[in-house]
């Protein structure tokens, strides 16, 4: 376990401890707030990899870009003062759906990765590792592999949820 | 030219030397080469007998960047102090006066008083976004120091990806202040933060667009990289007919406006808005933001520097036109720091007059101007820059 081990570990506790931020604050804009770390979090994964150009993009796009978007949507969308709430039982539930999803999606892509011992994040190449994950999790040896039903089920789920968030409008 | 040659050398090595060692986790490695004023330290303190070799590389690599990021520091503590004094003179006053020799302390004390004074929250203020936004400002503010080279090699560190770097690291604060402002729970703050968002949104693209026909010529990020290819040929807003110029006005208006200095100062409009997402931030919170504000003038003045005005350099014709002891002293890293000093100084003078001659603009003129007119010229200007070096040939 060298500096970079430590860095990582350090870096992926921070990356959780935010996402976790990002689904228990009360508040949307303190989970924006959230949001923003975790992505910032996610673009120092990129860094540890060598991959200055995308820790850069990652933090003006994501970090930058893409947070002042939610702030807008989430001020100039929310009809109540300071107050607006998830619906938390709903929200548990498909949070926990979507994490399942992404979980499996992670182990599969992890578990044919020639990972050797003692060495979380690269073998000898970081790079050669980080595309034989993507080519696992892109194509498989029965055709087009695990992304497309993936994202055709997160897909299913969003529709749903928004069925049934605009079911409840109508009901109000 | 030689040194030219060293630094094209070591940039290919930054690029291709990808070792998982303790020394890649200070990107301030390449900084140690035989030019280097601190490289003579960082040897001695490498020397040294017990510890390991790596820890103590990395140990005097760190003292001489915080040695280089305290300069930095003191040099944007005196922003203020000329701006105030030469604003004074232009209004026919006589400016800061009392507190050492010429007033010359007035920001220290300034300083000193706002660090002591009562730390005030307001009633209902979110307290995470309250303190994070702050927290958020201050660092990614001093963040932007690290790619700035104050002479070949004098630089916190080499990255290939030095002026994105500085663009990334900035565009956290539009969504920071926005933060800062709605958790002050303040009508004045969060209109204040609204305003900031969008303006600094809006000038952030042509800003980069202006610079991008220069780094598509140069083929770097790396601001070192940019000074000394403008040292073999030329200086950027003198080329191209012209084009360079453009491209050199739409960086500067744009970076006034991402500064949020008097004409584009919308967003903290006194008039209307107090003092706009600023408003309800006291003492340290307040000398923060202060502090992020002329670094932010600091650190785009330096890019104006290095992007089009040669950088470190003084001369600002090319290497092959100019007299060969000229060529030897732009090469002295003396001279290119002194240098830096005043290019620096001359920019605070010239934002300050721009200060003192020029009204706000209005709200929708300001995102009408950038979004119509310099997103259009910038592209332009890049086209332009790009045809000339005969890029799409």
């Amino acid at each position: 376990m060298d500096a970079f081990d430590i860095l990582f570990i350090i870096n992926a506790g921070f990356i959780v401890l935010s996402g976790l931020g990002v689904v228990f604050s009360e508040r949307v804009m303190q989970s924006a707030l959230w949001l923003i770390f975790s992505l910032v979090g996610v673009a120092n994964v990129f860094l540890l990899a060598n991959s200055e150009y995308l820790w850069v993009i990652q933090i003006s796009v994501y970090g930058g870009g893409i947070a002042v978007l939610l702030l807008f949507a989430g001020r100039l969308t929310s009809n109540e003062e300071d107050h607006f709430v998830f619906d938390r039982n709903d929200f548990i539930y498909s949070f926990a759906i979507v994490v399942l999803m992404l979980a499996n999606l992670l182990i599969y892509g992890l578990d044919s990765l020639p990972i050797s011992e003692g060495n979380i994040y690269s073998t000898d190449d970081g790079n050669l590792l980080l595309q034989e994950f993507f080519q696992n999790i892109w194509q498989t040896d029965q055709g087009l592999g695990i992304i497309l039903p993936f994202i055709a089920l997160l897909f299913l789920a969003a529709l749903l949820a928004s069925v049934k968030l605009a079911i409840k409008e109508e009901e109000e | 030219m030689k040194s030219y040659t060293t630094s094209q050398k070591k940039y290919e090595i930054s690029h291709i030397q990808y070792n998982y060692n303790f020394n890649r986790l200070f990107q301030w490695s390449h900084v140690m080469s035989d030019h280097q004023p601190f490289s003579a330290f960082i040897e001695t303190l490498s020397g040294l007998p017990g510890g390991s070799g790596d820890l103590k590389t990395g140990l005097a690599i760190a003292i001489s960047t915080l040695l280089l990021g305290t300069y930095i520091m003191i040099l944007q503590l005196f922003g203020p102090y000329v701006e105030r004094k030469i604003m004074a003179r232009q209004q026919g006053r006589k400016g800061p006066y009392y507190v050492g020799w010429r007033g010359i302390l007035q920001i220290p004390a300034d300083l000193g008083k706002l660090l002591f004074k009562e730390d005030t929250m307001p009633e209902n203020a979110d307290r995470f976004g309250f303190f994070m936004s702050i927290y958020l400002i201050g660092l990614t503010s001093i963040m932007s120091f690290s790619p700035l080279p104050f002479g070949k090699d004098l630089m916190g560190g080499d990255m290939t990806v030095g002026i994105l770097y500085i663009f990334a690291i900035f565009s956290i604060f539009p969504p920071a202040m926005f933060i800062g402002g709605w958790a002050s729970n303040s009508k004045y703050a969060l209109i204040g933060g609204f305003r900031s968002a969008g303006q600094l949104l809006a000038y952030e693209i042509p800003m980069f667009l202006a610079v991008l026909g220069v780094i598509g010529v140069v083929g770097s990020f790396s601001l070192e990289t940019i000074t000394e290819y403008q040292i073999q040929h030329g200086w950027f807003m003198f080329r191209y007919w012209g084009l360079g110029f453009v491209a050199a006005l739409i960086f500067y208006i744009a970076g006034l406006a991402e500064t949020e200095r008097i004409p584009f100062d919308i967003p903290e409009a006194e008039a209307e808005l107090v003092m706009g997402p600023r408003t309800e931030f006291s003492g340290w919170r307040y000398a923060i933001i202060m502090m992020a504000e002329y670094v932010h003038l600091t650190v785009n003045s330096l890019l104006f520097i290095y992007v089009f005005l040669g950088g470190y350099d003084f001369w600002p014709f090319p290497a092959d036109m100019s007299p060969e002891f000229i060529n030897n002293l732009r090469h002295n890293q003396i001279v290119q720091f002194v240098v830096m000093f005043f290019k620096f100084f001359l920019f605070v003078f010239l934002a300050t007059t721009v200060r003192t001659a020029f009204p706000r603009m209005r709200i929708d003129q300001l995102l009408s101007f950038g979004w119509k007119q310099l997103l259009p010229i910038s592209l332009a200007a890049m086209l332009g820059i790009l045809w000339l070096e005969g890029v799409f040939v």
